[in-house]
């Protein structure tokens, strides 16, 4: 017998609950290509929070998502401390040069409090915006990047590679001044109306450094953030591998862990089940060439082996669509998840 | 005197546990038992080259991370360099090496296979990070490599490279891509018409190898 339909926050708190909701809840993250409903350019497009607010809402209409995503792009939070923002016609803003090369530096980017910072506020009123339409039916998702992995962007990958192995007194001065910046600019997100925290943390994946390192340092870092952020969060690696330090990602207290179409997902499902909501693991890459048929295919793969008994939200495995994936292909995957996605997931 | 398989073993643990000291001295005493005709080269390939190799299959199977393989190749680097002067004439410079990062400031890739080639004895130019075409052009006139390595981290960047591969001038220099793209769609050096794709830094030597020997 068919269930009844759901609201999109009904479906994805059943799902939270690793029960079985009326369909797979789809995250589609899209950032960009609310530019192309809009008809603006990438950068005008982010410039002004009532056109990100319309784009998202767009998009949640076309696609019937099940949620709204705040995240403009990860340079955003550099920006208030002079960290540069390189636009691009075809893809996320990206970061400049690193700001930060000396230990002195860091006593520049502490932060008193969020409501100065102006690229900021464009964050929160479009989360306000959206938190207004959505009338609590549809999740609004919030993003902050972890106090461990922001380091990537303030200072380069390759220098904080050099901290993070040989100089702990400018990593763990570094960590207390971001973990302070973190637990603010998540809780500004959560007044302003984010039912859900994004807490970003490729750094801490095991593509990145091996999982001792993660338990001894990314994972005590989340804990505490996490702890501290007023609302449920997930962790999600950005493409990078997580299924070895899966168990302690779920004792920082996260609800959910977007993890890597790199992984086995029916594993990762197994060892998740009933401690993390599973989101992913769809390649955003690929997707740029994918058909139709594919675009089924791969919906269809990700749910037979992530879907039964709920704990999954079917994702990108980025949290970031590219802006070259066609809105076909988007559309394709909606409707796939319509045919395959319906529970109880008799097919497979 | 322990036997050259000896040295490699030691030397790699030595890396593993980015101990600087030891793995100099390892090196220093393979140089002064195993005195070859071309003897810092030599050791290069006997020590140094089986350990990034090392690296790189520890990369590809998950036993290593990213950033133990950068710290790594780091230390080699610097170990080389120790022993090797850029100027060397045992520098290998057969080909003509260059290595930029295109368009992004994202520079850990390129530097994680600099670091390797320079470590392997290879000359290589570093035409730097956040290079738009025009920039990537006018070094290319100027430099003329045989080889240029290009690393991209977003995707948008890895398909401008088909642009830049039509605007180098003639000859065109062998392109050798790589970087987070590539790994999720391993096409996708082939649609923006570049000569290779490296999955990893050790595997960026052996495709200069081959475009030395002519097969690529």
């Amino acid at each position: 017998m068919a269930k009844k339909t759901l609201t999109s926050m009904e479906r994805v708190l059943t799902t939270l609950q690793y029960k079985e909701p009326d369909k797979v809840p789809l995250f589609l993250l899209l950032t960009m290509h609310g530019a192309k409903e809009l008809d603006l350019s990438i950068e005008e497009y982010f410039s002004n929070p009532s056109y990100v607010t319309e784009g998202q809402w767009r998009l949640y209409k076309k696609y019937r998502n099940d949620c709204l995503y705040a995240f403009y792009y990860a340079s955003i939070e550099v920006e208030p401390w002079g960290g540069e923002v390189v636009y691009s016609q075809d893809g996320p803003p990206n970061s400049g040069q690193p700001f930060l090369t000396r230990e002195e530096d860091i006593e520049k980017i502490k932060v008193s409090e969020i409501g100065n910072k102006k690229c900021l506020q464009k964050v929160l009123k479009t989360i306000s915006a959206l938190k207004q339409r959505a009338r609590g039916e549809v999740p609004v998702i919030g993003v902050v990047l972890s106090p461990f992995s922001i380091p990537i962007i303030q200072m380069g990958f390759d220098r904080y590679l050099d901290i993070f192995f040989h100089n702990p007194q400018f990593f763990n001065k570094l960590m207390a001044v971001n973990q302070d910046f973190c637990i603010k600019w998540a809780n500004a997100q959560v007044e302003a109306g984010a039912d859900a925290i994004c807490y970003f943390d490729p750094f801490s994946s095991t593509t990145i450094i091996e999982p001792e390192k993660y338990k001894k340092l990314g994972f005590p870092i989340g804990k505490k953030v996490i702890s501290d952020i007023k609302a449920p969060t997930a962790t999600h690696f950005a493409s990078g591998k997580s299924y070895r330090i899966l168990d302690s990602v779920a004792q920082t207290g996260t609800k959910i862990v977007g993890v890597s179409w790199l992984e086995n997902l029916t594993m990762i499902k197994n060892k998740c089940y009933k401690k993390l909501t599973v989101m992913g693991n769809l390649n955003g890459v690929g997707m740029r060439k994918w058909t139709t048929q594919k675009a089924e295919h791969e919906v269809k793969k990700a749910i037979a082996k992530a879907g039964p008994g709920g704990g999954f939200i079917l994702s990108d495995n980025h949290g970031e669509i590219p802006w070259f994936v066609r809105e076909e292909t988007l559309l394709t995957i909606r409707e796939a998840v319509d045919k395959w996605g319906k529970y109880p997931l008799e097919w497979i | 005197m322990l036997s050259v398989e000896k040295y490699k073993t030691n030397f790699y643990e030595s890396l593993l546990l980015l101990d600087k000291l030891k793995a100099s001295e390892i090196f220093e005493e393979f140089l002064s038992n195993f005195s070859h005709p071309h003897g810092v080269v030599d050791a290069i390939e006997n020590i140094i080259t089986p350990a990034m190799e090392e690296t790189g299959k520890g990369w590809e199977n998950d036993t290593l991370s990213l950033s133990q393989v950068y710290m790594m190749g780091n230390l080699c680097e610097s170990l080389v360099d120790q022993f090797l002067s850029e100027e060397s004439p045992e520098r290998k410079d057969k080909t003509k090496l260059a290595i930029a990062v295109f368009e992004d400031y994202h520079l850990l890739g390129k530097k994680l296979v600099y670091s390797t080639l320079r470590a392997n004895g290879f000359r290589i130019n570093d035409y730097g990070n956040g290079l738009q075409i025009e920039d990537i052009i006018a070094r290319v006139k100027e430099d003329k490599p045989d080889a240029l390595l290009i690393s991209t981290l977003m995707l948008s960047s890895a398909l401008h490279i088909k642009s830049l591969i039509e605007h180098l001038p003639s000859p065109k220099p062998k392109i050798i891509v790589g970087g987070a793209p590539f790994l999720f769609d391993p096409e996708l050096w082939q649609d923006v018409g570049a000569d290779a794709m490296g999955s990893n830094s050790s595997e960026a030597v052996s495709l200069v190898n081959q475009i030395t020997r002519g097969e690529i």
